[in-house]
């Protein structure tokens, strides 16, 4: 017995020593792909959907009084006030193109916030102050808390429409250090300078950024829950069929490369990967007004797919310069037989309209 | 020797080791206010004695024995207990389950506290990722962009190695770099008139803008420690090639020595994966009409690069990915609802509670079935 447990006692008291060895610091040298550029942030204000390409910028002053923070993605101006009892406000200023959901959207997102009830348009006219900056006019929103509680929620903020984009320029904070700051603020939106830049030159022939993507929805489709990502999402359901879903999506970039996401597609409804000559062979164009699509018709042909596969998928990529949309429909074989000029119809209607919103700020 | 089994296995031993587990989760629950739930794990519980700093010095002393300290005692105290007081007998084998299943628990828990991994993997919408990284470790990395046309070769600097005063060095690396100053936490100010004179010797890139304050360390879950760097390169002769300011979130800062392409940056731990994610979609649903959270989940595409599999998974809560030894948790995601934020934990013990919890749950139920059927079985035979 004595013996087993002296050989318990040091197994555990080596373990101890070993894992406590594990713990020492070395350093670790392996290989990973080379990335496109090492330097570049991760994700960039360029890469979210919907962007414009500034045609001006605004330049501004720091007040003394306001300690610069390293300006982040969305922030292109950071800073922040510290009062007397530690509490601290922050002063943003950001830009996003067009209108961004318009200012009802933009004030009752910052009531909220600032823990109000959202106002109507009526209400709204009331709490706006129009302003002029160097012959610029935009708007002076003053949100005050409802409460007394110096801890409560001050918002200000000056909107500016300039150069095709919404320009904010935010303080919010505790009432007790925003109140203290509001003169400052005040000088700081009054400084603002205008200044004009180049146009970029405009390289696509697709310019998403003009607008929402829009288009004349077929008879008998209808509008589905689709999950945040999707711009468009419907359902189509016909006699006893299971209903057959349309969605479109749009990423950065390629997303992945047409090969990764037919023969993704493909795989969702048990077809085997075509090789990229095969993918080539099978690419067929759409042509509109506007654009021109790569569609692929993904379907059953073996006999051997016929037994097993029962569903078919239309897929429509439209590629600008630094973006893709795609557009999908899946659903039974013989239902999409049916469809398939409804598809081809969405994708002859499709346009860019009015400008987005986006709820970055 | 059998005083020594005599103190090991007895039952004071036992209950002391409970009280001061019960002081430990007392006092390191209070400090958590001070230390986040990762600093106060760290220090009362995956430590073997809990050190008090004196004020002023850099001299620190036990005051209570730590997790392990405890755990392992209470560990040796059940395996000595077992093999020198207890008997068997089927009447007592509910007793034996339960302290097996104590004693897996102890396993389980010290298994975890030294070989878990947790690290984040936080993917764009449509972008691919191969790595997570550990929020809580960062390092300074160098990395080489000469060492092929197709790869890079990455030097990393563990926190542990840059300490304020110290060179850290790699034998592959024709250069040293000397830590200036190391701050665990810090503000990044731009450079102005008041820049202290010391923060000035940073002559290349970033540094040259931008200066770090140290500021106190923070154990807080909703905030981080700024790591930053003042680094100095030098050459085998010992001639300086330049002054670099580093910190967590500045991006690569790239640099030529001796012809060769190198950038250097202090970054989360990263842990690269045979296989990549590719987030197709974040989803935070709603309540209708409310902003009341329903819902959180990411529709992924998993690719093996050794398999050649391609899957999808919907990621949603309490509904992880467990793949290759590793499982993905819906975490978090950025306010955009365009950016997911995997959990990925590395746990080899993660099987060990759920045996000792039926371990214990059977030895319960066996030791108080058995009584009470003893008990009726007398009641019957006096009625």
């Amino acid at each position: 017995m004595t013996r087993i447990l002296r050989l318990i006692w040091t197994t555990l008291l080596v373990s101890a020593l070993a894992f406590s060895g594990c713990k020492r610091a070395t350093v670790a040298v392996y290989d990973v792909p080379k990335e496109a550029n090492p330097s570049s942030k991760p994700k960039t204000a360029a890469t979210l959907p919907n962007q414009n390409a500034p045609k001006g910028r605004i330049q501004w002053t720091k007040p003394d009084a306001w300690t610069e923070l390293v300006p982040t993605a969305f922030r292109k101006g950071n800073y922040i006030v510290e009062g007397s009892s530690g509490a601290k406000t922050e002063i943003t200023v950001s830009s996003f193109p067009g209108s961004v959901g318009g200012i009802l959207a933009n004030v009752n997102r910052w009531r909220g916030q600032a823990s109000l009830s959202p106002i109507t348009s009526d209400e709204l006219a009331r709490s706006l102050t129009q302003i002029s900056v160097q012959g610029q006019s935009g708007q002076f929103v003053d949100i005050e808390p409802e409460s007394t509680d110096p801890s409560a929620i001050y918002i200000v903020a000056a909107i500016f429409l300039y150069g095709g984009e919404s320009w904010f320029f935010k303080m919010s904070g505790p009432q007790e250090i925003v109140s203290t700051q509001i003169a400052t603020f005040e000088q700081f939106v009054n400084g603002l300078a205008f200044l004009d830049t180049e146009p970029e030159p405009e390289a696509a022939a697709i310019k998403p950024t003009d607008g929402e993507l829009a288009f004349d929805v077929p008879a008998g489709w209808t509008e589905s829950k689709g999950s945040s990502m999707r711009l468009a999402s419907y359902e189509i359901v016909k006699d006893s069929f299971p209903s057959a879903d349309f969605s479109i999506t749009s990423f950065p970039g390629e997303a992945g490369g047409l090969s990764a996401n037919v023969n993704r597609w493909r795989q969702q409804i048990g077809l085997p990967k075509w090789s990229d000559e095969q993918i080539q062979t099978e690419l067929k164009t759409v042509k509109s007004d506007s654009f021109t699509f790569a569609l692929f018709d993904l379907k059953p042909v073996t006999d051997d797919e016929k037994a097993n596969v029962k569903e078919r998928v239309l897929a429509a990529i439209l590629k600008s310069d630094d973006r893709s949309w795609f557009y999908k429909l899946k659903g039974d074989v013989f239902l999409l037989e049916t469809q398939r000029n409804k598809f081809r119809d969405v994708l002859l209607t499709s346009r860019f309209e009015s400008s987005p919103g986006n709820n970055d700020l | 020797m059998k005083p020594f089994i005599k103190f090991f296995s007895s039952l004071e031993l036992a209950i002391a080791c409970m009280v001061l587990g019960l002081v430990l989760v007392f006092v390191g629950t209070l400090d958590q206010v001070h230390l986040g739930i990762h600093g106060a794990t760290e220090r009362y519980f995956y430590s073997f004695f809990v050190m008090w700093e004196i004020p002023n010095s850099e001299v620190a002393i036990p005051y209570l024995p730590g997790g392990y300290t405890v755990g392992t005692t209470l560990l040796i105290n059940l395996i000595t207990a077992l093999f020198t007081r207890f008997r068997f007998s089927w009447k007592k084998a509910g007793v034996l389950m339960i302290h097996f299943g104590v004693i897996s628990l102890l396993i389980g828990e010290l298994v975890s506290s030294m070989m878990q991994v947790d690290s984040n993997m936080a993917i764009d919408e449509g972008a691919t990722k191969n790595y997570s990284e550990d929020r809580t470790i960062s390092e300074l990395v160098i990395i080489d962009h000469s060492h092929s046309t197709t790869t890079d070769r990455v030097y990393a600097f563990p926190k542990a190695m840059l300490k304020t005063n110290h060179d850290v060095r790699h034998e592959d690396l024709p250069f040293s770099i000397s830590i200036n100053q190391f701050m665990t936490n810090s503000v990044i100010r731009k450079r102005d008139e008041n820049t202290p004179s010391k923060s000035l010797i940073a002559n290349k890139d970033i540094g040259l803008d931008y200066y770090a304050i140290e500021t106190p360390k923070t154990g807080k879950m909703d905030e981080i420690n700024r790591n930053t760097a003042n680094l100095t390169i030098f050459d085998s002769e010992g001639n300086v090639a330049g002054t670099w300011l580093a910190s967590l979130a500045f991006p690569l800062q790239r640099f030529s020595f001796e012809g060769k392409d190198y950038s250097l940056q202090i970054r989360n731990k990263r842990y690269y994966h045979p296989f990549e994610i590719k987030l197709i979609d974040f989803s935070f649903d709603r309540y209708l009409g409310t902003n009341i959270p329903m819902n959180y989940s990411s529709m992924i595409e998993l690719t093996n690069y050794d398999t050649g599999e391609n899957r999808e998974f919907l990621i949603y809560m309490n509904h992880p990915l467990r793949y290759s030894g590793l499982t993905f948790f819906q975490s978090s995601f950025t306010p955009d609802e365009l950016t997911t934020i995997l959990q990925v934990v590395s746990n080899p013990g993660r099987h060990l509670p759920y045996i000792s919890c039926i371990l214990i749950f059977a030895g319960l139920s066996f030791q108080f079935g058995f009584g009470l059927i003893t008990f009726i079985g007398k009641r019957l035979k006096r009625s």
